[in-house]
């Protein structure tokens, strides 16, 4: 009787019980007042008694007692299986590889068509895969075993399912993964797990992980530090770590390892040159290991300056010389080598040399020796004739073309005033120069209303903003005049009201690709008024530093700067993972590319992969996955709308990746895990039972039971006979 | 950058010979004027601060000439004026201020328009033409002492960048032998106010026939011509501040320097 639980069933509950049970017990005190004159003292208790009773069986009559229990009952739980895909799965374990062993299980499980689990799949991802054709389907590629994600997954799902027991099926091979983390509280399904290969640890070396700052400087050291670790009898070995680069081995060294195997080895490099540098680091592959592929991992560095090196050559010391090299100069992320012409052939110095500080202009070793050391060149109202130039205005140009960056700022020695008309130089500016001629007043500089938001003009948070703010902005003042604009350069400031020839309006700041470097032109010498002016409301020291600023790093490629970008989610990949390409593309003029169609290859090529083809969304974003190219090595993924490349990213593939990289099983955890939910462990798969017997059952409520006691003839007639009795009594004693 | 710069004898000969080609005159002459006009030239602007004193305005001119007739630097040849409480401060960032009689207080405008000159990048030569008289000297520090009270003048060391920004100088003059150093006040990495008690213009002037205005004590012609070097050298220095600070210069100017002594 403890699980019953009784309640009233009267209209208005427990108020009209206590209303009833005070009228009717008033009625009995009643009908005791009507029987205080009987003498009979024996009668006189006994309609007393008879009275009362009746009362009381009247009153529990209209309470309607109820007495109410909850019911349960077992009913067999859903059984889940969950089975690992990673390429872990694929290695050697016990007498063949560990999928082989999986493949036999359910196989063998199979065979028991009383329980037909709900499969799930899980590596990069988890998702759900068919039982019945799982023996023959099953084929472990997946670049990553991530075990809490899966189970937390499948947990969820399984509360809908009314799992009653789940077999996750796995190497184990996730470091990461602790049972704590999954905040089991109770009906959780038994979580049992069959550790596949748990039985014969590997033999194994292996490069566990690589750190290093993906960005590295010439000449500056960039360390190389990789975690290593050594298993099984393996781990009484030797275990030396090479370094390669470019085909040479460069540093070897003997890891340290602690009790469990791990260590740590660092690499000191100095990159020689800028651009991509591959680094692999290698551990000599020992006969007796098992996962040769895990020896051999790689690094790309992206090996910029520590500083860009800018070259500022002047024709002579003026405002918008000095002003420009003092905000380059304070630039700490500038390496700046200037050079001014402090005097030339006719000035009278009135001075032996010896009395001077000046040094000869440095031609050869400028432009010959050294030109290719620069990230960008920076002609300021330079003319090149005096100095016996012409012959390196050639490699200025090569340089530009091959990747570098130049800049010409107006003057009376610029642009076609400093003859450059026809020479190398004219070749790679924006500009086509005509007859030497330069136009005086001053003016206010306009935005081009298309390219209001190309980064070195974009001065405000929106087109209007910027041109609003280049309105206020203190005047220029002269410009050299030019015959016309390339095509393919971009106008991004221009004379409010002179024209050039054609009748375009005046370019003041133009830019452009020449090969595969940046050009600009800046046709005035005044950009300094904005940084030195008198009124407070127009003065823009901060406007002149960021057009400055956004000028040097447009044209060495600040990744920021550029119009179209692209990312990978990872830097690395093991062969045939999946590789999720996302990035937000913009022309030229910076605005988002809408709804274009994306083509997405890799570079270089791979044989067997066909190019991808995605649509970019309202804001130019796109998001796609590609399979990683089969062979090891350091690829591209490059972006190309319409034919045209406008973005592209990096990545390696290795045999190993992280997948293969740190193989050590953690069966501890999944015991702890059994332990917390009453599931089993098995390490190995000649141990594991049926299905059927790792298949639990649940307990679920089944309804409630109700009884009413009082509602059954016999009370029924009890009371009626009570009450009977007692009229009768009452009538034969001279009673009414 | 030792090596990137690395000295070739022959070369620097053959360079610095053709730099001394002359016919300077006739070609000085002739060259061309800023080519997009005033506003943006290099300019020294002379500064009124109370009672004008005689001839400041062309010893800017003849400090003009002399920058133009020996550097490669192209100042205009009658520059203007300017004053401390009005936007034609901003006419160039190179004012020259003489004077030689004490001057009452400036206005809070005039010293808020020296505080926003020198923030903005200008630079200022200060010339006591009395060369250590006391009124002038009182007023100049009172007033650089009311605008930029935590930046007090300081003597400028004689290994400064002024002291090479063209010619490679020991010590200043001007007029007068004076004090063994400069004073200055530096704003940021840059000395943006100079101040001479040497009486730099009065070794500058010259009459309206060409001769020299005053004569040059204790020495002479020499002195004169070093004073005339230290007057393009604070242009220069405005003009490219700590440029011959950088290292491509550092050998030749210490060979120089050595083979000087």
């Amino acid at each position: 009787m403890a699980d019953w639980q009784w309640q009233l069933g009267i209209l208005g509950g427990s108020t009209t019980a206590w209303v009833l049970g005070l009228a009717l017990l008033a009625l009995w005190l009643f009908e005791l007042r009507s029987i205080r004159g009987e003498s009979d003292r024996r009668r006189r208790s006994a309609l007393a008694a008879l009275g009362g009773i009746g009362i009381l069986a009247v009153y529990l009559l209209a309470l309607q007692v109820t007495l109410v229990r909850e019911t349960f009952e077992e009913v067999a739980g859903g059984t889940g299986i969950l089975l690992d895909n990673s390429r872990s799965m694929t290695l050697p374990g016990g007498s063949g590889a560990r999928s082989d062993a999986v493949r036999t299980l359910i196989g063998e499980w199979q065979e028991d068509d009383r329980v037909n689990p709900v499969v799930y799949l899980f590596g990069s991802s988890t998702r759900g895969t068919i039982w019945s054709d799982l023996a023959e389907s099953y084929d472990p590629s997946d670049d990553e075993t991530k075990i809490r994600r899966a189970l937390s997954y499948v947990l969820e799902k399984g509360a809908e399912q009314n799992l009653g027991s789940l077999v996750v099926i796995t190497d184990g091979a996730d470091a990461s993964f602790r049972a704590e983390t999954l905040g089991l509280g109770s009906g959780v399904p038994a979580i049992h797990a069959v550790v596949v290969g748990g039985d014969d640890p590997l033999d194994d070396q292996a490069i566990v992980s690589l750190h290093a700052d993906p960005t590295a400087y010439v000449g500056v050291p960039a360390v190389i530090r990789a975690d290593v670790r050594a298993v099984g009898d393996l781990q009484r070995s030797e275990l030396r770590v090479q370094l390669w680069h470019e085909n040479h081995l460069e540093q070897e060294t003997v890891a340290v390892l602690d009790k469990a195997g791990r260590g740590t080895v660092a690499f000191e490099v100095a990159p020689r040159r800028t651009g991509r540098a591959l680094y692999r680091l290698l551990i000599p592959a020992a006969s007796n290991d098992e996962v040769p592929q895990n020896n051999d991992r790689a690094v790309l560095l992206r090996v910029g300056r520590e500083r860009l090196r800018a070259l500022l050559v002047a024709g002579r010391p003026d405002w918008d010389v000095r002003f420009l090299r003092d905000f380059l100069k304070r630039d700490g992320s500038v390496d700046l080598v200037s050079f001014f012409i402090l005097r030339a052939a006719a000035d009278l110095t009135a001075a032996p040399t010896n009395e001077l500080a000046l040094i000869p202009f440095p031609t050869d070793e400028l432009f010959r020796e050294h030109l290719g050391s620069f990230d960008v060149v920076i002609f300021q109202n330079f003319d090149y004739a005096p100095y016996e130039m012409q012959t390196y205005l050639p490699r200025i140009r090569d340089y530009v073309q091959r990747g570098g960056s130049f800049v010409m700022i107006g003057g009376d020695r610029s642009f076609a005033e400093g003859r450059y008309g026809g020479t190398a130089i004219e070749e790679i500016l924006p500009v086509k120069l005509g007859a030497p001629g330069v136009l005086k007043g001053s003016y206010r500089a306009e935005v081009s209303k298309e390219l209001a938001r190309h980064p070195i003009v974009a001065l405000g948070p929106d087109p209007t903003l910027t041109r609003r703010t280049w309105r206020a902005l203190p005047p220029l003042h002269g410009a050299n005049m030019v015959r016309s604009v390339k095509p393919e350069a971009q106008v991004l400031l221009q004379h409010p009201r002179a024209r050039i020839h054609g009748g375009a309006r005046l370019p003041i700041l133009v830019v452009g690709e020449a090969g595969r470097g940046r050009v600009a032109a800046m046709t005035t010498d005044a950009s300094w008024r904005w940084r030195f002016a008198a009124d407070d409301t127009t003065v823009g020291s901060d406007e002149y530093e960021l057009f400055w600023d956004r000028m040097i790093r447009w044209l060495t490629r600040d990744p920021l700067l550029e119009p179209a970008r692209i990312s990978t989610d990872r830097d690395r990949y093991g062969v045939g993972a999946d590789v999720t390409v996302s990035g937000r593309l913009r022309d030229e003029g910076y605005r988002p590319m809408k709804k274009v169609s994306v083509e997405l290859h890799y570079q270089p090529a791979v044989d067997d992969a066909r190019d991808t083809v995605v649509r970019t969304d309202q804001d130019g974003r796109l998001q796609a996955t590609l399979r990683a190219p089969g062979e090891p090595g350091a690829y591209e993924v490059v972006a190309s709308v319409e034919g045209k490349e406008v973005a592209r990213e990096v990545f390696l593939v290795e045999e190993s990746g992280d997948e293969l990289a740190d193989l050590e099983a953690i069966p501890e955890q999944l015991q702890a895990l059994a332990e917390q939910t009453g599931g089993r462990v098995f390490l190995g798969t000649d141990d594991v039972p049926p299905l059927s017997e790792l298949a639990a059952t649940s307990r679920r409520a089944a309804g409630l039971v109700s009884k009413e006691p009082l509602s059954n003839p016999w009370f029924i007639f009890l009371t009626i006979l009570l009450l009977g009795a007692t009229w009768v009594l009452r009538r034969r004693w001279g009673r009414r | 950058m030792r090596a990137v710069f690395g000295v070739r004898w022959s070369r620097l000969l053959l360079v610095l010979a053709c730099f001394s080609v002359s016919l300077v005159s006739l070609v000085f002459v002739a060259r061309r004027a800023a080519a997009f006009g005033d506003a943006t030239a290099v300019e020294i602007v002379s500064l009124d601060v109370g009672r004008s004193i005689e001839g400041s305005r062309s010893v800017a001119e003849r400090l003009a000439w002399e920058v133009r007739k020996r550097s490669s630097v192209e100042p205009i040849l009658e520059p203007g004026r300017a004053r401390l409480d009005h936007a034609s401060l901003f006419r160039s960032p190179f004012v020259y201020w003489r004077g030689s009689d004490e001057f009452p207080p400036l206005s809070e405008q005039a010293i808020e328009g020296l505080r926003k000159y020198i923030h903005r990048g200008g630079f200022i030569l200060i010339d006591d033409a009395t060369a250590g008289g006391e009124g002038f000297d009182r007023a100049v520090r009172r007033e650089l002492l009311r605008a930029f009270p935590a930046l007090p003048l300081k003597p400028i060391s004689a290994e400064h960048t002024i002291y090479r920004s063209f010619y490679l100088l020991r010590k200043p003059v001007g007029r007068v032998e004076g004090p063994a150093f400069l004073e200055g006040i530096t704003y940021g990495d840059r000395i943006a106010i100079v101040y001479s008690r040497h009486d730099l213009g009065g070794a500058l002037q010259r009459d309206k026939l060409g001769a020299w205005s005053q004569a040059v004590v204790p020495g002479g012609e020499p002195q004169r011509e070093r004073a005339i070097r230290l007057g393009v050298n604070l242009v220069l220095y405005a003009l490219c501040t700590d440029y011959k600070d950088d290292q491509v210069h550092a050998p030749f100017i210490m060979r120089r320097r050595g083979s000087g002594r």
